[in-house]
């Protein structure tokens, strides 16, 4: 893991850190509600949502606002940290071809300032859950933290592959704009899986994200354990992505000052 | 065993001249003078100067054991003055002031005649029994190994490469006499090729590539060959300029030894912290006050986080922006910004200084300020990297040059002879290509 070793040095610690700071303060640059953003477009998001379907859904989900952000605030993070790590080489374009500073540190640094602003979107998701009267299952709440560590390990290993591919292919972020949007009908966010006919729900059964997601529902909302067989095949599949990002990143780590 | 014999043939010669005089034998004066010429750049007439310069004194410090180290300096330093100006009748405008640095620096190093004189006493006493004799030097181990050169190696060199290991002796020589002299080696370059792949017209689009390769008219890459096989070693220390003509490849080399391109072939080592002076204001963000920026620069530049908070005020008062260092840093003007990327870079006491261009950041008063900072970095055991194309800048700062000429290495060498070399090669590129002109 030589990502996390080089980057256990101090200084690259350091500039970690200041790479985080600069993110998350840019990211809302100039707006006047700054950081409540990452609070309010959910919020907004949700109370749309909740005023179209929860009224076809009630059969199937008694609190329709809790379903809805318990998937979107990992959809969010999936989709949002991706992207900004996709275009992380390309916006610090100026220090790699200037300084040999560890490139990875800039895919990290994007990944993690997201992390931060999922941490928020959990909190607001706390929130939600105490206001609408959503019962607790603490003893599960508590393993909740798998799903999201898998989901951030896989995210590391999509960041790093794309970042490089951007730097060669840049229409590969308006890609991703289109793959969001086939995510966010694919993955079940807004509606029960049980709406899909029989034969197509095994298709939206092979998407990852949606195994993390439905981990994710099983301990938040449901109050069950999800099947330790499904928490084991994400975890690995996060892993053998992250490997393989990090084997695709140190290929061309060194080539990409000299794309620019 | 070989080798100490004729080392013992040596001191038994000595001996015999019963003047307690240290001479080198034939083989080592080859080798010394050898080395002499390669580390200095100078001619073999002046080796010989310099090394009868170093006998001398030697002998001197011997003879007279009672005379105080301070006059022996005095002696030989009016001798080398004397010595400097005779050259520089030949050549004002070559040997100059670093010249005289240069033989400042030969001391006698008094290890040298106490080691004689202690082999002179051992001797005496076993002086028919020769196995007491090896048997004592190899007890004084190394340092004794220091005074045996092997005769091939400095018979078969006229200019023996660092690598050779046999010529390890002849470094550890010059290190007794001269004390400044180092042969750490602080960055290495072996063979070193680079190639960057240009298109004629950029394709970075995935639509663009899968119609060009369908359509088979893929627009044929250029490989602009950056850097050819250019090796070199710098020893710590060493103040290195790099001249040529435009686009002959300073700055990828530059970059390559700074580690921002990776080569295609070849490997890049270096000892210690590089501080490079090309990245004035790398990763500021606009957005952020100057004390923001000086972090944020300082972590890029890769500064330790202690080190930074401590050198912060240091770093504000040098950039001479005042009350200007709390304000958003789009509100700067561009002398302001140049002038705090400055003070952050330079605020490091590197081990390898990486300048391209000595910068002239700022008013007046200011560019000063910068050339005064340069220059204290640049002292020391600091090894110094200079790009420049000013020829005059790069005689009076570097003691050696490094000439890269369409990627290559041309030439490496004494600064003055490869300044030389390469102002006369301008001039006749710029003839050729006059008569070209006249031609047509």
């Amino acid at each position: 893991m030589w990502v996390f070793m080089s980057s256990i040095k101090k200084n690259n610690l350091f500039l970690l850190e200041e790479i985080v700071k600069k993110n998350f303060s840019s990211k809302y640059k100039d707006s006047v509600l700054g950081i409540f953003w990452s609070i309010l477009r959910p919020l907004l998001l949700m109370l749309l949502f909740t005023i179209i379907f929860s009224t076809i859904f009630k059969k199937n989900i008694e609190n329709y606002e809790v379903y809805f952000l318990s998937g979107w605030c990992l959809f969010i993070f999936f989709t949002g940290a991706i992207s900004v790590s996709m275009g992380s080489l390309k916006a610090n374009k100026n220090i790699i071809l200037k300084t040999p500073a560890p490139r990875h540190i800039f895919v990290l640094g994007s990944i993690i300032s997201e992390f931060f602003n999922f941490i928020i979107t959990i909190l607001l998701l706390a929130c939600v859950m105490i206001i609408t009267h959503a019962s607790f299952y603490w003893s599960t709440i508590a393993f909740s933290i798998i799903p999201i560590i898998s989901l951030t390990i896989m995210i590391t290993g999509i960041g790093l592959m794309l970042s490089v591919a951007c730097v060669y292919y840049t229409d590969i972020q308006h890609l991703w704009g289109v793959v969001t949007l086939v995510l966010m009908y694919g993955t079940c966010i807004f509606y029960p899986i049980e709406i899909i006919p029989e034969p197509y729900r095994h298709y939206v059964m092979l998407n990852p994200l949606f195994w993390v997601i439905d981990q994710f529902r099983c301990c938040v909302f449901y109050g069950n354990f999800p099947p330790m067989l499904d928490v084991i095949n994400s975890l690995l599949l996060s892993v053998i992505i992250l490997i393989l990002g990090i084997i695709i990143f140190k290929k061309y780590e060194k080539k990409i000052s000299m794309k620019f | 065993m070989n080798q100490k014999k004729t080392h013992l043939e040596s001191k038994k010669s000595s001996n015999k001249n019963s003047n307690n005089k240290l001479i080198f034998t034939q083989n080592q004066r080859d080798a010394l003078k050898s080395k002499i010429i390669e580390k200095f750049g100078v001619s073999v007439e002046e080796s010989e100067k310099i090394l009868l310069e170093i006998e001398k004194k030697s002998n001197n410090k011997v003879s007279t054991n009672t005379s105080s180290n301070v006059d022996l300096k005095n002696n030989a330093l009016s001798k080398n003055l004397n010595n400097s100006k005779r050259i520089s009748k030949i050549d004002e405008n070559n040997v100059r002031s670093s010249n005289k640095k240069r033989i400042q620096k030969i001391n006698v190093n008094p290890k040298i005649n106490n080691l004689d004189e202690e082999n002179i006493i051992s001797k005496s006493k076993n002086n028919k029994n020769n196995e007491k004799v090896k048997s004592s030097i190899k007890k004084k181990g190394i340092e004794q190994n220091k005074f045996t050169v092997d005769k091939t190696s400095s018979s078969q060199n006229n200019f023996p490469k660092k690598h050779n290991p046999k010529n390890k002796n002849v470094d550890s020589i010059l290190q007794n006499i001269v004390p400044d002299y180092n042969s750490q080696i602080s960055i290495e370059v072996n063979h070193v090729d680079l190639t960057f792949e240009v298109q004629n017209e950029k394709i970075d689009t995935l639509k663009e590539t899968f119609v060009r390769t369908l359509k088979r008219n893929k627009s044929k890459k250029i490989k602009i060959h950056a850097l050819k096989d250019v090796s070199f070693q710098i020893h710590k220390g060493e103040k290195v300029g790099v001249i040529g003509y435009n686009g002959a490849g300073k700055s990828t080399l530059l970059g390559v030894i700074t580690g921002i391109y990776l080569p295609d072939k070849g490997t890049v080592s270096t000892v210690g912290k590089i501080s490079p002076l090309l990245s004035l204001g790398a990763g500021f963000d606009q957005n952020f006050s100057g004390r923001r920026n000086i972090m944020l620069n300082g972590a890029v530049l890769g500064y330790d986080k202690s080190f930074l908070e401590s050198k912060v005020d240091e770093i504000i008062e040098f950039s001479e922006l005042g009350k200007f260092i709390d304000i958003p840093l789009k509100n700067y003007s561009s002398g302001m910004l140049a002038k705090l990327g400055f003070s952050i870079a330079t605020v490091v006491e590197p081990d390898i200084l990486i300048i391209d261009e000595i910068l002239g950041v700022g008013d007046v008063n200011f560019q000063k300020k910068c050339r005064d900072k340069i220059m204290s970095l640049m002292d020391g055991g600091t090894t110094v990297i200079l790009v420049s194309h000013a020829i005059p800048q790069i005689r009076s700062l570097c003691d050696k040059a490094i000439w890269i000429d369409n990627g290559r290495l041309r030439d490496m060498g004494e600064v003055n002879r490869v300044c030389d070399e390469y102002l006369k090669d301008a001039e006749k590129a710029t003839k050729e290509q006059l008569e070209n002109i006249q031609f047509r």
